[in-house]
């Protein structure tokens, strides 16, 4: 279980739980006819680095026209959903965006998941008092969000803040997973390669077919 | 959901999620949500529970001149 503070620092934080955040799907425009897609997670939890958030606060409180230069100031706020543990153990946590996720069944992976053993996922169970159900982290699974958008819904949807050390494991956690090296397969597991219709030319590794076509 | 799952039941949020949805709610819980038609404000609900799934909401306008 984690320990989580329910107030907030005045200011966004790291390990901030946010409700109902927007992240923009795709904006398409074809002559007067706009069409915008925007989904909406119901939690989220804030991934970017405290320390800057804390300077990109100290530079926005400046006066206009004070300071040297913007240096400081962030784009976006790095963020991650949170999903219904059990859902995400059936595999039906993006069930409305029509996805069906691997469930996963089994009792021994669901053990290594809430003992966060396994890279791609972050158990988080919270202290009864939060009143919120265990949560997933999924880390395939993390968008930019505007942080004017947060601080502005920051009284309504600003719903705990992870404790120290809790909250630096799941960045820490994040940027492991994001920074691994997928490697090739071996030869042995590999799926045998498709002679190309006609010419019987095997596309050489790591090339993309089209590429190789003259 | 659609298949009579309602918004608070069991099936549809599971066994943990359940144990969170207050009494006030229960009465709602065999009941599929439309959420055009909200009038008790449940998925608003369900979103401050913390047991609403994401979702996708689709905007379309006309900009002229």
């Amino acid at each position: 279980m984690i320990r989580v503070c329910q107030g907030h620092v005045g200011r966004v934080a790291q390990g901030d739980i946010y409700r109902n955040v927007p992240m923009l799907e795709y904006v398409a425009q074809a002559d007067s006819d706009v069409e915008m897609s925007v989904l909406y997670f119901p939690l989220v939890i804030v991934l970017t680095q405290d320390c800057d958030l804390a300077q990109d606060q100290r530079r926005r409180s400046l006066p206009e026209g004070s300071g040297d230069n913007h240096d400081k100031m962030l784009l976006s706020v790095l963020v991650a959903p949170l999903y219904n543990a059990e859902q995400v153990f059936q595999g039906t946590h993006m069930e409305s965006f029509g996805l069906k996720m691997a469930g996963i069944p089994d009792k021994y992976t669901k053990g290594k998941i809430r003992a966060n053993q396994l890279p791609r996922y972050h158990y988080v169970e919270f202290p009864r008092s939060v009143g919120m159900i265990p949560s997933i982290i999924d880390f395939k699974h993390y968008f930019p969000t505007n942080l004017g958008l947060l601080v502005k819904t920051r009284a309504d949807y600003h719903v705990c803040q992870v404790s120290e050390l809790f909250r630096e494991d799941i960045p820490h956690r994040f940027a492991s997973f994001l920074s691994r090296i997928g490697l090739p397969p071996d030869d042995a597991t590999a799926p045998p390669a498709e002679p190309e219709s006609g010419s019987g030319a095997v596309s050489p590794v790591g090339e993309h077919p089209a590429s190789s076509t003259k | 959901m659609r298949e009579g799952k309602g918004i608070f039941s069991e099936q549809y949020i599971g066994k943990s999620a359940h144990d969170f949805v207050p009494d006030i709610y229960r009465g709602h819980q065999d009941k599929y949500v439309d959420p055009r038609n909200d009038q008790y404000g449940l998925m608003k609900a369900a979103d401050e529970l913390g047991i609403a799934r994401p979702r996708r909401v689709v905007i379309r306008a006309k900009i002229g001149k």
